[in-house]
């Protein structure tokens, strides 16, 4: 403490007004983690984010960062309902999940009139790799990656066969979908799901970004930049289609 | 202590109820959001649940604010 303090400590109006607003500054700070964010006029995209893990019929424990099924389902029938959404984006950093809440989720995508694009960005793994095939096209980041293995099940196992027979057909539901979706051949992405040697004690393949293009699992490398060119390409097209139709 | 166990970490230590009650969704300003009670009442927003690209510029749901239920 220098002695020089005391003398700008005394108070006065102006240092009372500067406190103030020092604290409500503060207060922001401490609330946001910064001062102030950008404004921008209304949007025609909308943008579904697919974070942390997959919620099920379970929910989670609060620390967990989760996608919630009965949260989005509603905002996909509002995107497809509002005439003013005129493209969607997922953006996808997962691990996975629930298998049929995932599937629930992509198969909204999927019937989606409006045009739809993904962006697969630090990981889209397991019952993300239908999300992200589910859209009209989809874009991985050259860094991202996407685990493919079997499904599998935490919890009370009943009888062995029956079981089995449960989780092959769901399974099955899985590699349906996705080949349905995308390029990927049915026998290319069982032979990544079951791939041996590439996880760690595990069967599965872990695919990095020009490796699931290559697979054909997704359709270009790219970033947020390729991805909005290639919606509002899309939209375009919707329109000039549309306007035909009307003349 | 180290687990090897193929269960998940909750099917062996469950969460609190307490952590639960705590996290509520909830409209603010109608658009639905998760957020955390705090002691004094006040709600403090956790997360934005939207599809509007915009709502995620507006400084009224950046998380972090607090709001009154």
């Amino acid at each position: 403490m220098s002695p020089n303090n005391d003398q700008t400590k005394q108070p006065n109006d102006k240092q009372k007004d500067q406190q103030q607003g020092k604290s409500e500054l503060v207060e922001k700070i401490q609330q946001l983690g910064q001062q102030n964010v950008p404004q921008a006029p209304d949007s025609n995209i909308h943008v579904l984010p697919i974070v942390g893990q997959i919620e099920g019929h379970v929910q989670l424990p609060p620390q967990n960062k989760t996608t919630k099924y009965e949260h989005l389902l509603p905002q996909l029938i509002a995107i497809e309902q509002n005439p003013k959404i005129e493209g969607l984006v997922v953006l996808l950093n997962t691990v996975g999940g629930d298998v049929e809440a995932g599937l629930a989720i992509s198969e909204m995508i999927a019937s989606l009139s409006k045009p739809t694009v993904s962006i697969v960005l630090g990981g889209g793994h397991s019952i993300g790799v239908p999300i992200a095939v589910s859209t009209d096209y989809s874009f991985i980041t050259e860094t991202a990656t996407m685990t493919i293995h079997p499904i599998r099940l935490t919890g009370l196992v009943i009888g062995v066969p029956q079981t089995f027979e449960y989780m092959d057909k769901m399974q099955e539901r899985v590699v349906s979908f996705v080949t349905r979706n995308s390029s990927v051949t049915e026998e290319k992405f069982k032979e990544l799901m079951f791939a041996k040697g590439n996880l760690t004690r595990d069967i599965g393949t872990n695919v990095v970004g020009d490796k699931a293009v290559e697979y054909g699992l997704i359709d270009a490398v790219g970033g947020v930049k390729d991805a909005m060119a290639k919606l509002n390409e899309e939209i375009e097209q919707r329109k000039s289609e549309q306007q035909q139709v009307i003349q | 202590m180290v687990l090897y166990t193929p269960l998940c970490e909750n099917d062996i230590f469950p969460a609190d109820q307490k952590d639960y009650d705590n996290m509520v969704i909830t409209n603010y300003n109608s658009r639905q959001v998760k957020a955390m009670k705090l002691p004094d009442g006040n709600y403090q927003l956790m997360q934005l649940l939207s599809t509007d690209p915009s709502d995620y510029l507006h400084p009224d749901y950046q998380p972090g604010i607090q709001f009154k239920p």
